[in-house]
């Protein structure tokens, strides 16, 4: 793996003495403890290395993880030796994993679902949201949150009613919201900011059950969009083109503009090489100059219609010098890289740069920008 | 599964399709009788997908009924946005006129009139912009008609005052709508630093002009020619638009108007026919049949695009303009008469010199050719819509999907309706569409553009920049 | 005189045509058992040339919207259940 721009992951090899879980992660010795998890005290070189693992408090010695986190981070043990910093207040990005389980089966999942129970997550994942307390926004994914049902509007309660100044973004493929009274349930819940990133690839529903692996799921996502729409959800709209789906981007963008409401963005995002998408790269990937002239059509639909449009993953060098205002550094610190060649091109500070997953066959290389 | 739409024939046995939420196809008359006939079973794959994607068709019972709820979103959606309420303000300080143009006996006064009879009273400026500030949200627009609303610029400027201190200096524009034959170097110098444009009328090359706007001892067109020069060298290219009415002796020439336009150095071109109201039709210079306007409109693109393809710069025309983003451009709600629910008070609050308040500019052209009836919607100091019946009855009927005629009609999401013109030409707001001015010239406007867009790419392309520029 | 069998034009097709044809004639409309009787002012070719033309499009508009009558009334359902509520979230 290339080096990402953060780490995340820490090797800790006392750490497998540490029951697996979400911990709080302290450099200092609270006064209070925390409600929501369990503390872990964090010692790096010239702190007092000495381990107390009295009442609830477990301790473990890491230079490294001890110079990466901030005091209150929340990391996750996963009793094997290793502790992942799930929320950081140096990354650009957080996001809580809340299930692993989903009833679609992208063929470019990043994140392949898994069928086993694992409900224990969604009140760990609200649990470390809380003891964060960040005020920004925390990203929430799967699987497919919503698949919980009336426990996800238990979590949305607990979550705004204790971490009120932390805004959400839930990741959902929407398919729950075509029961309108679930969307509406969802929507007279909203207090503080939250969007919900709902995905659809194309105006088609054989184009689109093919892409996410699962028949209905196209009319279930589209009145799934006008039900949260209409109950006043906000909705970021997410389109990732592939080969299989470029006839589908304009036609796809205007379905948006007439028939859906209460949309706050629609994000075009390039393939990310990561899960089951570099499986299925050679018959997903497409270079976005084949479909550079979809993307400007997309872009002047939308910007006519004010709506916001914002082209995500790509590195500038890759789209044609009319669409650079529209792409946006988007990729997550920890999973970013530049390659070499990138050094001495001006516009790097400007560039959202690459994946760090995208090495050997999945690496599209930089390219000149005339 | 066939999903409902309505249809308009274009040329060559194509037909126009389009349905609720907003989607059009041009299609072949033969793939509308297999579907009548057959279904959609039997269509070629790529006609069938192609028209999945607009939602004239589902290709399953989860998707009709995915189909059924985005068809009625679409349609829910622009329902309330055509029901917004975000007017132009429309302010006429005086009806007096120093033109006589022959086209025009409706909304003017002889400049030696009373100002007393023609001229708003400046002490109510104040309660015009309250007005103004309690109905409306910023960015206000404001639009001084006439008359000449030049003859009072005192009033003008009174006004932008006013504006300026009560709805903030950033936060509104004025149009002033005027011959420009009064402007001088104090108003121009008055307007440079402030929010202000200039809307002025130019009816084609000086002959064809001067034939209709008539200034008696004066020339009209060498003084609009004048101002235009004027607005564009001292305020810039954006600070001024003219709008030309299609009067008989333009209908043969429209090369006059390219050639006016160039030596006016203007870009945007914006061609009506003559309206309806204003005793145009019963002077005898208005009448032509939509026929006649449509084949001058015709060459007049065809003349727009030979002159870019010759290296000239593009004109835009504005009529075709709109039309076109009505169907091309989801949300595109900009232009009062192409709107349902019409854009009628929605749209347009308008506040005479008399302090009486109108629905539209027609209703009060209308309420000067119809004394006995009122068509006010009350008076400055006492705005209430409410009171007056016929305002109900126009709102209530102002929305086309029920109107006999438009029911059918595949022009209808995109159309509008203009109660004012249905009174005026059939004595109630509905009115036999067959028969209404309204119908005829939108209507062919839609199909003429449509199936020129699809028939021939280099009138598409300029037409497509139009849209985008 | 024009005589349409009652079997191939419903009243609603020959009155949609009609009420289209205003403005290139005035016309009378007639009807015995089986048979509507159409007598137009101007009996010209063109005026005969229009009304077969809106004859045969409101045929094709009434075979193509028998094919949706029932998806329209769902829509119509639909419409307003979403403009109820789009007014009270607002």
């Amino acid at each position: 793996m290339r080096e990402a721009i953060r780490q995340d992951v820490f090797a800790v090899p006392e750490a497998n003495l540490v029951p697996a879980g979400c911990w709080v992660l302290r450099k200092t010795l609270p006064t209070t403890p925390d409600t929501w998890l369990n503390t872990l005290l964090v010692t790096g070189n010239g702190t007092d290395a000495s381990s107390s693992n009295a009442g609830d408090i477990c301790t473990i010695h890491s230079p490294e993880l001890f110079d990466s986190i901030e005091d209150g981070d929340v990391g996750l043990v996963n009793g094997r030796g290793s502790v992942r910093v799930i929320l950081s207040r140096r990354a650009n990005h957080n996001t809580v994993l809340v299930t692993e389980r989903c009833d679609n089966r992208c063929l470019f999942c990043s994140q392949p679902p898994k069928d086993r129970n694992d409900d224990e997550l969604l009140m760990q994942a609200a649990a470390a949201i809380i003891s964060f307390a960040g005020n920004d926004v925390i990203g929430v994914s799967g699987g497919e949150p919503l698949l919980y049902g009336d426990a996800f509007l238990r979590f949305l309660e607990i979550v705004q009613t204790h971490a009120p100044e932390t805004g959400l973004h839930v990741l959902s493929n929407g398919r729950a919201f075509a029961d309108r009274y679930f969307a509406r349930a969802v929507a007279e819940r909203l207090e503080s900011p939250v969007v919900f990133g709902i995905p659809l690839y194309a105006a088609l529903a054989e184009v689109h059950d093919t892409l996410v692996g699962a028949a209905g799921a196209h009319a279930d996502t589209v009145r799934g969009l006008i039900n949260a729409g209409n109950a006043g959800i906000p909705i970021e709209l997410r389109i990732i083109p592939t080969q299989k789906n470029l006839q589908e981007l304009v036609p796809l963008l205007e379905l948006a503009l007439r028939c859906f409401s209460g949309l706050q963005q629609v994000s075009v995002m390039n393939l990310e090489p990561t899960g089951w998408a570099r499986a299925n790269w050679g018959q997903l990937y497409c270079d976005p100059s084949l479909y550079a002239d979809q993307l400007t059509s997309m872009v002047r639909q939308a910007e006519a219609a004010g709506l916001p449009i914002a082209l995500f993953n790509y590195p500038l060098c890759h789209l044609p010098d009319t669409l650079h205002p529209w792409a946006v550094q988007s990729i997550s610190d920890w999973k970013n890289y530049y390659p070499d060649t990138c050094s001495g091109c001006t516009m790097r500070p400007e560039c959202g740069g690459f994946f760090s997953s995208s090495q050997g066959q999945f690496h599209q290389s930089p390219r000149i920008i005339s | 599964m066939m999903l409902p739409f309505n249809l308009e024939p274009l040329s060559d046995s194509r037909y126009f399709i389009s349905n609720l939420a907003g989607f059009h196809r041009v299609v072949a008359r033969e793939t509308l009788e297999l579907l009548a006939e057959q279904g959609d079973g039997v269509l070629d794959a790529g006609i069938k997908q192609d028209l999945a994607r607009g939602l004239f068709l589902a290709d399953s019972s989860a998707g009709e009924e995915a189909g059924v709820a985005a068809l009625a979103s679409g349609y829910a959606r622009r329902l309330t946005r055509d029901l917004a309420f975000r007017p132009t303000f429309m302010i006429v300080p005086t009806l007096r006129c120093d033109h006589t143009c022959r086209y025009c006996q409706v909304s003017r006064a002889a400049l030696g009139a009373a100002h007393s009879d023609y001229d708003l009273d400046a002490r109510r400026i104040p309660q015009v912009i309250d007005l103004i500030a309690r109905l409306g949200t910023a960015p206000y627009k404001l639009e001084i008609q006439g008359g000449e609303p030049l003859v009072r610029f005192d009033l003008v400027q009174a006004i932008y005052d006013e504006a300026e201190a009560r709805l903030g200096a950033t936060d509104f524009e004025v149009v002033i709508t005027t011959s420009l034959s009064l402007l001088d170097d104090t108003i121009l110098d008055w307007a440079r630093g402030r929010r202000v444009v200039f809307s002025t009328s130019v009816d084609g090359t000086e002959v064809v002009h001067n034939r209709n706007r008539i200034l008696p001892g004066d020339n009209a067109y060498q003084r609009v020619k004048r101002g235009i020069r004027a607005i564009q060298r001292q305020l810039g290219p954006d600070r001024v638009a003219a709008v030309t009415t299609v009067t008989k002796d333009l209908l043969a020439h429209p090369e006059a108007l390219i050639e006016a336009s160039q030596e006016l150095g203007l870009t945007e071109l914006f061609v009506r026919p003559v309206s309806p109201y204003g005793f145009a039709q019963k002077s005898g210079t208005g009448t032509y049949s939509f026929d006649d306007y449509m084949a001058f409109y015709d060459r007049l693109l065809s003349l727009i695009i030979a002159h870019e393809a010759a290296g000239g710069q593009l004109l835009s025309e504005y009529s075709g303009k709109i039309h076109l983003q009505r169907v091309f451009q989801p949300d595109f709600n900009g232009y009062a008469d192409l709107k349902s629910p019409s854009g009628f008070l929605l749209d347009c609050v308008l506040i005479n010199y008399d302090g009486k308040v109108f629905g539209s500019d027609e209703a009060r052209m209308l309420q000067r050719v119809n004394p006995e009836l009122d068509l006010s919607c009350g008076t400055v100091d006492h705005f209430d819509p409410a009171a007056n019946p016929v305002y109900h009855k126009i709102l209530k009927e102002s929305l086309n999907a029920v109107h006999p005629g438009c029911e059918q009609c595949a022009y209808q999401p995109f159309c509008g309706t203009d109660p004012c013109q249905g009174i005026s030409e059939q004595g109630e707001p509905v009115g036999d569409k067959s028969r209404s001015a309204f119908c005829q010239y939108h209507k062919r406007m839609f199909s003429y553009l449509i199936d020129r867009y699809y028939r021939d790419p280099e009138a598409r392309s300029v037409m497509e920049s139009w849209c985008h520029a | 005189m024009r005589y349409l069998d009652k079997e191939r034009y419903s009243e609603w097709v020959v009155r949609q045509a009609l009420y289209w044809l205003t403005p290139t004639t005035r016309w009378r409309l007639d009807e015995t058992e089986n048979q509507w009787a159409v007598a137009l002012d101007d009996d010209s070719y063109s005026a005969q040339a229009e009304l077969d033309r809106l004859l045969n499009d409101f045929l094709l508009r009434e075979r193509i919207g028998r094919r949706t009558e029932t998806t329209r009334s769902a829509i119509a359902d639909a419409v307003i259940r979403s403009i109820q509520q789009r007014l009270s979230e607002s």
